[in-house]
């Protein structure tokens, strides 16, 4: 998948002068954000709440409104047949035959790319229907897009079951979601996401709802799924150590931009970004010992509103980096740093590690 | 397309049955529950029973309430039972069929013969009887007797003769004539001649009633007590003089006089020779089915209106019609409340907003005066019965849809914003799917409780219309309080009236709102669940 | 408390809708009268009343006109009022004519029984009728509500602390079966168990139209001998109204009073009071009253606007001259003006009070959002 230039700006509901008037004022949730995901590579979307991950996963299941996203798009490799079928049913959303462009399906096209890529919702209690049975949760894509008979729907509700670890799956079936733990329960929206072989998953914070001690048997089944099936899968989190511990490669998001994105333990261990700085300081230590040291977490004020985006760099008001050296101050006051490879395979938006790779190479412009 | 839809369709029956099978113990768990359950049940099988029970014109002859059976029965009769309870009643008893006690074709045996002494013999009453007779029985007569005991200081009051004849195809049905004549013979001796008349067979077909009259006999009535009173006086109330003697001289008064009556019917057949009147009776080719019937001053379990019209057979009818119009009055209520609730909530945006403001206006309008004025319009419009009350309940339904809207939508919103919604969309559900297989079924506890609480409001409303005097004619229980009240000078004094039909109207509201109240307490913690 | 730029907002929007509903009420209201021909009814009858006067008018004494020239004019007055009122077009254009004179009430009476029930005698304008009867139905709706009122404000609390006994069970007991009967029944019931058989009630109740006048011109004229005599009698005639009205709306007010007292009673502050060793009597003087009255009386008095009509019935069953009579004898006589007229004011009246109450709401509670 390829997200090329997105921004999903949410209109901020203003007074009937105003409005009528046309000043709107937009909460910035994604403010221009671009990355790939190669297939069957697992990719880490990281950040505090309010960034824009959520936001940005919604966008590219396209449950964000077609009105609300103002730019760039989202672009999707499915299978050899679904591309071939969606280009005969709306070929002009094919790009250069290979991709599909996400935002601009419609109808059939788009129930064909639902089918290849999935969900996984943060809340376990509030993602299933407490009211239906859990083969009926997992059979319902099944249902929706009108695949196999009721036999071969029970096979496939079976297998997903299996895959997820909630064996016997006959057991499981016929119970209701309030009957499941947990963990339980997200393992039945995992499976009802694999029923359909998609060739990607998104998984939107799915432990943070959970208690930790319960966390372990989900991940394991995502790290089984990413060994047995090669599927691609994007996942979102706060806990950079999480990220680290499951994914390939890790992006970080503050404020609607990425501000750096390279390998899993590269970017734990060598952070460049002050943010991310920050992100990896404040996780807990293991270590008995170090609990007791006072840490020391490079940032500071709070998380400003999406509404009014700070000129410049954005992280510059909670930025000790920008503190610390005077001499980059006048290029995070004027402008934004874009994502730059400072490092093979390593991106950062900070003019700190930009001025010192292309040093004095760069101009302002 | 379509089989994916009645997949959704199937899956969602084979869920309301299951919901409703456990619903069902749910409910019945709670005390208030299982006693709202058992009231809908009686009053379901007390419909089914008048259904089949009561003609399927009753409602027509409800209207005709100066029409026979009405006519045969006591007006403002007692219920029977309150013999029961010490308070004297005249019986009212039928003989239905009565079987022929003689017939003889009367002749006079010669010249001077007249009256002829063989009708002495089969009609002694005739000659023994007070009352002026215009026509004397010469021919083929029959002869009928029944007898009644009077046994309080009550007044049976009248006695009716039901004629109805039958024959066979090739007679001549106005060239006969029957001559019916009643004589009451009382306890003290004294018979009266109560009734005479002629109709042809023709007109007996289809039915006579004769009741008694008094001009035959209040003059000799008079002469033979000595009264100092006119004709009219005496005939006012003319079951006095018949069933009782006059207490003074002005005969302001009478004293019922108890014992055993017997109440003798001769019917002359006259216009044809008597000999062959005889032959085509005995062949069977004509026959008159004669029905007596005293009409006492008890009829029926709750006794009758002023016009007679049995009450207890109204209460009755009014069960089905007040479960028939409440069900259909909240049913349409609430799928009006659903289906825009639903589309206002799901789909925000401008259709939200018209539909809200639209029910903000209607929640304001005062129902009862537009009713009232509907009702009235209607009524000098000329439109009765059956229309008018479709009319009444169009009315209702279409200004009470307004709060079951507003309920639904917030449901729906809150559904709306629930993180499965969501998910559903994102695999790919249409819209469709996600209102029927994941919102609807969460709304319909609550659409049901609302329901159940509306069920009442019609038929109240329709009571209350129907007292301020809008009238449709059909009985319901409140169209028989309303009669009531429309007489309350006499009616009010008749508890058997007043109180039934209230008490049902009573029960009714009560147990669909204890059923309401019910189901809210089980739906209500599943909302608070979540 | 204070009125702040979103309370009139609030205000206003509601202002708006209900003038929208009255005026849909109003349109409404000719579309049924028209469609049904009733309209020709309450037309006819209003130029019947006019050529009346007109009539009466031409044959004052002193006129001096010959018969022939009054039958005349008077002909040519009708044709002239069947054209003003549009008897002769077809019933869209005709109602809409009918609406104006309907909102100033420029209406009469058009049969006598009517206006005997309000003891006048033609001709009379609806709207003196209607003036006439209405505080009578006031009065009586106000005297119920506010003995009940009394009852029910001290005794909320009073079950509210006995929450689950006998006594509280009883009361819920009483509510729900009271709300189930119709309250006209149970004046039925009550004037034919004390009025028809026992004779202790009056039954019918028209009197007391006279009697209100009398007090008043006693009271007037300080004739107190006369005035306890009078008294005497309206004591009689009134108080099984208001026995009846109240022991039929007492279940209500009891159930809100309740559930208000309830809600005050498990708050932190009155548990703390408790805890402290005040007596009941004194938490629930100090604390809880002042906090309950407001809620109870918001939440009955915007039921009244809907009970009205139950009232209205209850009236035809005392005969008691009020709206409710009136309505009821307009009905049986036909009096298609007067029909008209009640249901708009009854709609006006109904609207009015529910515009007042959610004024009142807003203003008193500020977190209240309509």
């Amino acid at each position: 998948m390829k997200v090329e230039d997105l921004r999903v700006w949410f209109p901020v509901r203003k007074g009937i002068i105003d409005s009528l008037l046309g000043r709107m004022d937009y909460v910035r949730a994604v403010d221009g954000i671009s990355f790939d995901v190669e297939m069957g590579e697992t990719f880490c979307l990281v950040g505090e709440s309010g960034c824009g991950k959520t936001t940005t996963a919604r966008a590219m299941m396209i449950l964000v409104d077609r009105s609300d996203v103002k730019s760039g798009r989202i672009l999707f490799r499915p299978h050899e047949e679904v591309i071939e079928e969606i280009s005969r049913v709306q070929p002009n959303v094919v790009v250069d035959g290979e991709y599909v462009d996400v935002y601009k399906t419609r109808g059939r096209a788009e129930k064909l790319v639902r089918r290849e890529v999935q969900i996984i919702f943060q809340d376990p209690f509030g993602s299933i229907n407490p009211r239906m049975k859990i083969y009926d949760v997992v059979e319902e894509p099944l249902v929706v897009h009108g695949i196999g008979t009721r036999e071969e729907r029970v096979e496939a509700v079976a297998k997903a079951l299996e895959a997820v670890k909630l064996t016997p799956p006959e057991d499981f079936m016929a119970r209701y979601p309030h009957q499941l733990s947990g963990g339980q329960r997200q393992r039945v929206a995992i499976a009802r996401a694999l029923v359909l072989n998609p060739s990607m998953l998104l998984a939107d914070e799915p432990v943070s709802m959970l208690d930790v001690s319960i966390r372990a048997e989900v991940l394991e089944v995502f790290n089984e799924l990413k060994a047995k099936r090669g599927l691609s899968l994007i996942f979102i989190t706060h806990d950079i150590a999480l990220a680290r511990y499951i994914c390939d490669r890790i992006a970080v998001m503050y404020l609607g931009k990425i501000v750096e994105v390279a390998r899993a333990d590269e970017i734990v261990e060598k952070p460049l970004h002050p943010y991310t700085r920050a992100l990896i300081s404040a996780v807990p230590d293991v270590i008995p010992e170090n609990r007791l040291k006072l840490r020391h977490v490079p940032i500071k004020g709070e998380v400003p509103s999406a509404i009014r985006i700070p000129a410049g760099c954005r992280f510059r008001p909670r930025c000790v980096a920008y503190d610390e050296n005077e001499w980059v101050r006048g290029f995070c006051e004027r402008e934004e740093p874009g994502l730059v490879e400072v490092k093979r395979e390593h991106y950062a938006a900070c003019w700190i590690p930009i001025e010192r790779r292309f040093e004095g190479s760069l101009s302002i412009s | 397309m379509l089989e994916r839809r009645r997949e959704v369709r199937e899956g969602l029956i084979r869920y309301l049955a299951r919901s409703l099978r456990s619903n069902f113990k749910e409910v019945w768990a709670y005390n208030l529950g299982k006693m709202s359950m058992l009231i809908i049940g009686f009053m379901v099988l007390v419909s089914i029973y008048s259904l089949v029970s009561l003609p399927s014109d009753f409602p027509q002859m409800w209207k005709a309430s100066d029409r026979p059976p009405w006519t045969l029965n006591p007006k403002q009769g007692y219920p029977v039972w309150v013999k029961y309870l010490g308070i004297p009643v005249a019986e009212t008893v039928s003989y239905d069929n009565v079987r022929l006690q003689e017939a003889r074709i009367v002749t006079p045996r010669g010249p001077g013969d007249f009256p002829p002494r063989d009708l002495d013999r089969i009609v002694p009453e005739y000659g023994r009887s007070l009352g002026i007779k215009t026509l004397t029985p010469i021919g083929y007569i029959e002869v009928y007797r029944v007898s009644y005991t009077s046994t309080s200081s009550v007044f049976p009051q009248d006695v009716v003769v039901i004629l109805r004849a039958k024959a066979s195809e090739g007679v001549n049905l106005t060239s006969i004539s029957v001559v019916p004549m009643v004589f009451v013979t009382r306890p003290d001796g004294l018979v009266l001649y109560t009734f005479e008349g002629k109709y042809t067979l023709e007109r007996l077909v289809s039915g006579v009633e004769v009741k008694m009259r008094c001009d035959l006999f209040a003059t000799s009535y008079i002469r033979y007590y000595g009264l100092d009173a006119t004709v009219d006086s005496v005939c006012t109330l003319l079951n006095r003089p018949v069933f009782g003697e006059p207490l003074d001289v002005k005969a302001s008064d009478f004293k019922t006089v108890t014992g055993e009556y017997q109440i003798t019917l001769a019917l002359w057949y006259t216009g044809a020779d008597p000999r062959a009147v005889e032959r085509l009776i005995s062949n069977g080719d004509v026959s008159v089915s004669t029905s007596i019937r005293v009409i006492g001053n008890s009829y029926g379990l709750l006794g009758t209106d002023t016009k007679g019209r049995d009450l207890f057979q109204g209460l009755l009818f009014g069960f089905p019609v007040a479960l028939i119009i409440g069900f259909s009055v909240a049913f349409a209520i609430v799928a009006i409340g659903l289906v825009l609730g639903v589309i206002s909530g799901y789909f925000g945006g401008r259709v939200d907003e018209v539909i809200q403001r639209l029910v903000d206006v209607i929640v304001n309008i005062p129902l009862l005066p537009l009713l009232i004025l509907v009702g009235v319009a209607i009524q000098t419009g000329g439109w009765v019965g059956w229309p008018a009350l479709t009319i009444i309940m169009a009315v209702l339904v279409a200004f009470s849809w307004g709060g079951t809207t507003i309920i639904v939508r917030s449901i729906t919103l809150s559904i709306k914003a629930e993180p499965y919604v969501e998910a559903a969309k994102a695999l790919g559900a249409s819209t469709w799917r996600i209102v029927f297989r994941h919102i609807i079924p969460q709304i319909i506890p609550y659409a049901t409780a609302v329901l159940v609480f509306s069920v009442p409001g019609a038929i109240i409303a329709e009571a209350s219309l129907s007292v301020l005097g809008i009238d449709h004619g059909l009985p319901t229980w409140g169209r028989i309080l309303a009669d009531a009240q429309a007489e309350r000078g006499v009616a009010y004094k008749m508890w058997w009236w007043v109180l039934p039909p209230g008490l049902m109207l009573g029960l009714f509201s009560f147990a669909f709102v204890a059923l309401g109240f019910t189901l809210e307490t089980i739906v209500e913690p599943r909302l608070r669940r979540r | 408390m204070p009125l702040d730029r979103r309370s009139l907002r609030i205000i206003g929007f509601r202002a708006i809708t209900l003038s929208v509903t009255l005026v849909l009420v109003l349109i409404m209201t000719a579309i049924i009268v028209g469609a049904t021909g009733y309209d020709r009814v309450i037309l006819s009858a209003i130029i019947r009343e006019e050529i009346r006067q007109y009539r009466e008018e031409l044959t004052r004494p002193g006129s001096g006109l010959p018969r022939e020239e009054v039958e005349r004019l008077v002909a040519e007055y009708r044709e002239y009022l069947i054209r003003t009122y549009g008897l002769d077009k077809p019933w869209y254009q005709r109602s809409l004519s009918l609406i104006p004179k309907v909102i100033v009430l420029d209406l009469y009476v058009s049969q006598a029984e009517v206006a005997g029930v309000v003891g006048l005698s033609p001709p009379v304008k609806v709207g003196d009728a209607i003036a006439v009867a209405l505080p009578r139905t006031i009065v009586m709706i106000t005297i119920a509500y506010i003995v009940s009122a009394l009852i029910a404000i001290p005794l909320g609390p009073f079950i509210a602390y006995r929450r689950g006994s006998t006594l509280d069970k009883g009361i819920i007991t009483y509510a729900a079966i009271t709300n189930a009967f119709p309250t006209w029944w149970i004046a039925m019931l009550a004037v034919a168990l004390s009025g028809f058989y026992l004779g202790v009630a009056p039954t019918s109740y028209r009197p007391i139209a006279k009697l209100i006048s009398d007090f008043t011109s006693n009271l007037l004229s300080l004739d107190v001998a006369g005035l306890a005599v009078v008294f005497k009698d309206i004591l009689y005639y009134s108080y099984l109204p208001i026995l009846v009205v109240t022991f039929a709306t007492l279940g209500g007010w009891l159930y809100s009073a309740r559930a208000v007292a309830i809600r005050v009673v498990s708050e932190d502050y009155v548990m703390a009071a408790k805890a402290r060793g005040l007596s009941e009597g004194r938490v629930v003087r100090r604390y809880v009253m002042r906090v309950i009255a407001g809620p109870i009386l918001t939440f009955v008095i915007l039921g009244l606007a809907g009970s009205i009509g139950g009232y209205i019935i209850t009236e035809t069953v005392f005969d008691w001259p009020g709206m409710g009579l009136l309505y009821y004898a307009s009905i049986a006589a036909g009096d298609s003006p007067m029909v008209l007229a009640l249901v708009y004011v009854t709609t006006l009246v109904y609207i009015a009070a529910r515009f007042i109450l959610e004024v009142l709401y807003v203003i008193l509670d500020p977190r209240v959002k309509l």
